[in-house]
């Protein structure tokens, strides 16, 4: 039983998670430092996920990344692009209308 | 070579050349922030890689990794070798009907036609094979991956002892694949072509002439034999260039692959009339000799050839036993 819930929920916020880097990087972000910055907020996410997923959002156009020498290492930095603003706003806006239809779908009890 | 550069490699492995680089730079970065972070030293390095999980996975992720004929673990490596099969079959076809042309007294556009004909038939049944045995490849890996991969059963002692060397050229088999492409076809197709080539003086002309040394009255029994013999070669090539496999797993399949084909040269060799028993009489008739000569010396280059073949599998599975004791 506990398989199938942490499978269901691992749906559940794979549903979210794009939503949740977005949000985050309206300012310029490394891997690590996104990770804590969305730990911050208690948004868990592993970096095995994050990491391969912030070059996935950067192929499709929807982040800007550079690189810097901090302190004698080199760091990839990320950024939402234009194009991510765009995708961002539409996402945001979707999440809160299922958001508001969830909340009424889920009122009461189950019996 | 510490583990931190050994993980890293075990997942730019799977990767495509162009993103290599790039990844690598990338996430030892990463992991090195993250190892940071932590607190006790002694074990940040194992905690922050087991973490990450098991490097194919996270390879998977960076490929995206979707369900496919052929995705993109496999699909450099399948491209690539299209390319090759299907440029080594047109050199072959080329080659050969090159020499059909220069043998024949007339050309006729029928030959032509026929040159572009069994080239695309050819083409398209390599297409076919090839893609087949990947398809199926990218079938299995897929089948077993979610019971094999599931990331929290890697631990950092899953890691291997150190990195191999990734080929800096794009296949280092490349000549094999393409010259075993060639030696089937021409077997197959153009066995005529397999023989001794004399220039024939006639009285005003000298004409060129071949006389085929392939033994086509036992064709039908050593044919099969013998496409056996180079099939089993050439998937063996196949597999050693194909990166996704780990080094022990490409190293067994070709070493046993290798050994079976050894074993049927043996028997085709040891019950197979292959060549015409007469072949030193075609060069030179009548000459005792020069046939003794030619039939030890043939027996001596077919010795050879079987030592050395043998002593390199053997190696070869000294080799894998010596990293299964490890």
């Amino acid at each position: 039983m506990k398989e199938i819930v942490d499978g269901l929920l691992l749906e559940l916020r794979r549903g979210v998670l794009i939503l949740g880097v977005l949000s985050q990087l309206n300012q310029k972000e490394y891997g690590y430092s996104l990770i804590q910055k969305l730990q911050l907020h208690k948004f868990d996410i592993e970096a095995g996920t994050l990491y391969p997923l912030l070059r996935r959002l950067e192929k499709q156009g929807l982040l800007e990344s550079s690189w810097e020498l901090i302190e004698n290492r080199p760091r990839r930095y990320y950024q939402i692009s234009q194009q991510g603003v765009v995708l961002y706003e539409q996402l945001k806006k979707e999440y809160f209308d299922m958001n508001a239809i969830m909340s009424q779908l889920t009122q009461g009890e189950i019996t | 070579m510490n583990n931190i550069e050994i993980y890293v490699f075990e997942v730019v492995k799977y990767l495509p050349r162009h993103l290599r680089e790039d990844v690598k730079l990338e996430l030892t970065s990463q992991l090195m922030d993250m190892i940071e972070d932590l607190d006790h030293q002694d074990h940040a390095v194992q905690t922050v890689l087991e973490s990450m999980g098991s490097p194919k996975v996270l390879a998977d992720r960076y490929l995206n990794k979707q369900s496919a004929l052929i995705g993109p673990r496999y699909y450099e490596v399948y491209s690539k070798i299209i390319k090759i099969v299907i440029l080594a079959l047109t050199l072959a076809f080329t080659i050969t009907f090159g020499i059909k042309i220069f043998f024949s007294e007339v050309i006729s556009l029928w030959i032509i036609l026929e040159y572009f004909g069994t080239l695309l038939n050819a083409s398209m049944m390599a297409f076919a094979y090839v893609t087949l045995i990947f398809a199926f490849m990218e079938y299995k890996e897929f089948k077993i991956e979610d019971k094999d991969l599931e990331s929290t059963s890697w631990t950092i002692n899953d890691l291997p002892q150190q990195t191999i060397d990734l080929p800096t050229h794009r296949f280092e088999n490349i000549f094999e694949i393409g010259f075993l492409c060639i030696v089937l076809y021409v077997i197959n197709i153009q066995p005529n072509l397999i023989g001794i080539y004399s220039v024939v003086v006639n009285a005003n002309e000298s004409v060129w002439k071949v006389i085929p040394i392939l033994n086509e009255v036992t064709r039908s029994t050593w044919i099969i034999l013998v496409n056996g013999w180079l099939g089993l070669l050439l998937l063996s090539g196949i597999i050693k260039a194909i990166y996704r496999l780990s080094d022990h797993q490409r190293m067994l399949a070709s070493t046993i692959l290798d050994s079976i084909a050894l074993g049927v040269f043996a028997f085709i060799v040891l019950t197979q009339e292959v060549i015409v028993s007469n072949v030193a009489g075609l060069i030179v008739p009548d000459n005792e000799g020069f046939s003794m000569m030619v039939t030890r010396g043939s027996l001596i280059v077919v010795a050879l050839i079987f030592a050395v073949n043998l002593y390199e599998i053997i190696k070869r599975f000294i080799k894998l036993n010596q990293k299964k004791g490890l």
